[in-house]
């Protein structure tokens, strides 16, 4: 069995390397020379046009803001909302729970472009259409109920028992929330922030209806770049596009390391 | 009983609980003195655990009210009342180490990190686990988690504090030598608690005093020896009683002996029984005999072997007739 393994190791470091390490370094390679002609084994020169003409772009440098801006307040609203109303389905049992369950869930069953052109004229009607709050609001919708559910199931593996002995021993709710629970929800946490960071940032109709345009986020501008036809410019766009979520789970995973009361490498 | 005691510490008076129609326990009034340890015994499922939950503020009473050095603990929730409740399982936080454990109910309270450390260390040192100060509790065993979560318990030097069958999840070697040494802490803290357990040796080891909870109620409270020597129920008796059991009255076990041969005496009574069962320990040889009221163990050191007829012999005027008449089929 033993060598069995060892024989299939370097066959798959070379699965990996094909299907994950070399796109990226292809990408990375187009993103600084001239578009590569099929036929040529490597591309003819070596030019920063791409990478300055991202660079050089107002709109674009404009749009990533809005984009972490906009994927940051995603995330800290849906841990606001998803934490307590997690805790709340884990540990109480009440009448309609279920019920309650099923609408929580109702937003990723009904195909969120009909939710959307609802929610389209309601926004129109309070005056957030158009602007970033709307669209906040209405990414909400995909994310939320993703994070209750891996929050619940973070608090289920918990138990209640915890906050009865945390009860005892004198801390109130919110210490043993911050002492007892997140510490050990730390695995919850990375992947609610990771998931719905990415389905904010993967964000196109919902962010075009109801930013009306006037909202700019990253993925409204892949288009016109992919559209541009040039692949230089379009591969640097996609390294630019893809180190955003990167970068911010790089920082939330310093955050978690610095800000939670007790070291991560117990927390599981 | 209770005007017996003048101030009390622990005042518990007429606490009921009920679940929808169904009450788990009814008017259970106890009193204790500061420092005084008291044992909890019963079956399981007679509402122990629940009460002990109503004391510590986990559950609401249905009426009924405590009293801990005259202050009335109703309107207290459960982190605000100077109780603390242990379970059967330790319940360390895994994340934290044993210090950082055993110091959690110092850091939620505001002391300084240099006092509690001071602090933790000291009590860590009490429980003889100081060099573990810095180890996480998965590196414990299961009688050094109990231990630490003694230590958690009594660093904030709560008023009152409970113990819910604590040793239960341990081996009997351990859970031998912990009660030995859980008590000595306890006394020498002059810690006030109550220890429910569903053992009867445990129950009579560790407390001052005992209190037998039977169908909801406290069915008998007093010292070890009143309660085990002269039960007033048959129900008390099966639970808890040392000595043989007649249906209507009780003889405590040291006034039965063992014989092979009666000679008839107007001072002695004696009931015809057959050995089932000899065994040694501490010493000392026990035999289990099986009456037509019921078997009995008895330490003789007459030579017999099992299926031999004995007869249980003992004076008239140690036995004692059941208070209380109730009957008996659910033991």
């Amino acid at each position: 069995m033993k060598t069995v393994r060892m024989m299939a190791r370097p066959f798959v470091f070379l699965l990996l390397t094909a299907v994950f390490i070399i796109p990226v370094l292809l990408l990375f390679l187009q993103s600084v020379s001239s578009p590569w002609r099929f036929g040529t084994l490597l591309p003819g020169d070596l030019n920063t046009g791409g990478w300055l003409h991202i660079s050089g772009d107002p709109g674009l440098q404009h749009a990533i803001m809005v984009t972490v801006g906009l994927g940051a307040a995603v995330v800290a609203l849906n841990l606001l909302i998803a934490v307590p109303a997690a805790r709340f389905l884990a540990f109480r049992e009440f009448r309609g729970k279920s019920v309650l369950d099923t609408i929580l869930f109702m937003p990723i069953l009904v195909p969120v472009i009909a939710i959307a052109m609802g929610l389209h004229l309601v926004f129109i009607r309070i005056g957030i259409a158009d602007s970033f709050t709307g669209v906040l609001i209405v990414h909400l919708i995909p994310t939320v109920p993703y994070a209750i559910r891996i929050f619940r199931a973070g608090f289920e593996r918990i138990g209640t028992k915890w906050e009865e002995q945390c009860r005892t021993l004198g801390s109130g709710r919110w210490q043993t929330f911050w002492h007892a629970e997140l510490p050990r929800l730390a695995p919850s946490l990375r992947a609610a922030v990771f998931l719905t960071m990415v389905i904010s940032l993967s964000q196109y109709v919902l962010t075009v209806i109801i930013g009306g345009g006037r909202v700019v986020t990253l993925p409204l501008l892949y288009y016109p770049y992919a559209a541009g036809g040039n692949d230089t410019i379009t591969a640097a766009f996609s390294i630019l596009f893809a180190a955003v979520p990167v970068t911010m789970v790089l920082v939330i995973e310093i955050l978690l390391r610095t800000v939670l009361p007790y070291p991560l490498k117990r927390s599981t | 009983m209770i005007g017996e005691v003048p101030v009390s510490f622990l005042e518990i008076d007429r606490l009921s609980k009920t679940f929808g129609q169904k009450p788990v326990f009814t008017d259970i009034s106890i009193n204790s003195a500061e420092g005084d340890i008291l044992s909890l015994a019963g079956p399981s499922g007679t509402g122990k655990s629940t009460f002990l939950r109503c004391l510590a503020g986990l559950e609401k009473p249905s009426s009924g009210r405590v009293l801990i050095d005259g202050e009335d603990m109703s309107g207290l929730r459960a982190e605000k009342r100077p109780v603390v409740l242990m379970f059967q399982q330790p319940m360390l936080f895994p994340h934290m180490t044993v210090l950082e454990n055993v110091t959690y109910g110092l850091k939620i309270r505001k002391v300084r990190r240099k006092e509690r450390t001071a602090r933790g260390l000291d009590m860590l040192e009490k429980v003889s686990l100081k060099t573990y100060a810095d180890k996480y509790p998965s590196q414990c065993s299961g009688g050094q988690q109990q231990r630490i979560a003694l230590a958690r318990a009594l660093i904030i030097k709560p008023r009152l504090l409970l113990l819910d069958e604590p040793f239960s999840s341990l081996d009997e070697q351990l859970r031998h030598s912990l009660r030995v040494w859980v008590r000595n802490l306890l006394k020498e803290e002059n810690m006030t608690s109550v220890f429910v357990t569903h053992d009867r040796e445990e129950a009579v080891f560790m407390g001052d005093r005992l209190a037998v909870m039977d169908e909801g109620g406290i069915a008998q409270i007093g010292t070890a020896e009143e309660v085990t020597g002269s039960p007033v129920s048959s129900r008390v008796s099966l639970l808890v009683g040392d000595g043989l059991n007649l249906g209507n009255g009780f003889v405590p076990a040291e006034a039965v002996t063992l014989e092979t041969c009666v000679t008839e005496n107007s001072e002695t009574d004696s009931i015809e029984a057959v050995v089932e069962r000899v065994w040694k320990k501490h010493g000392v040889t026990f035999v289990n005999v099986r009456t037509g009221k019921g078997n009995f163990t008895i330490h003789s050191s007459r030579t017999v072997s099992e299926g031999d007829s004995v007869q249980l012999v003992w004076k008239r005027s140690t036995f004692r007739t059941f208070k209380q008449v109730k009957d008996d089929r659910h033991a």
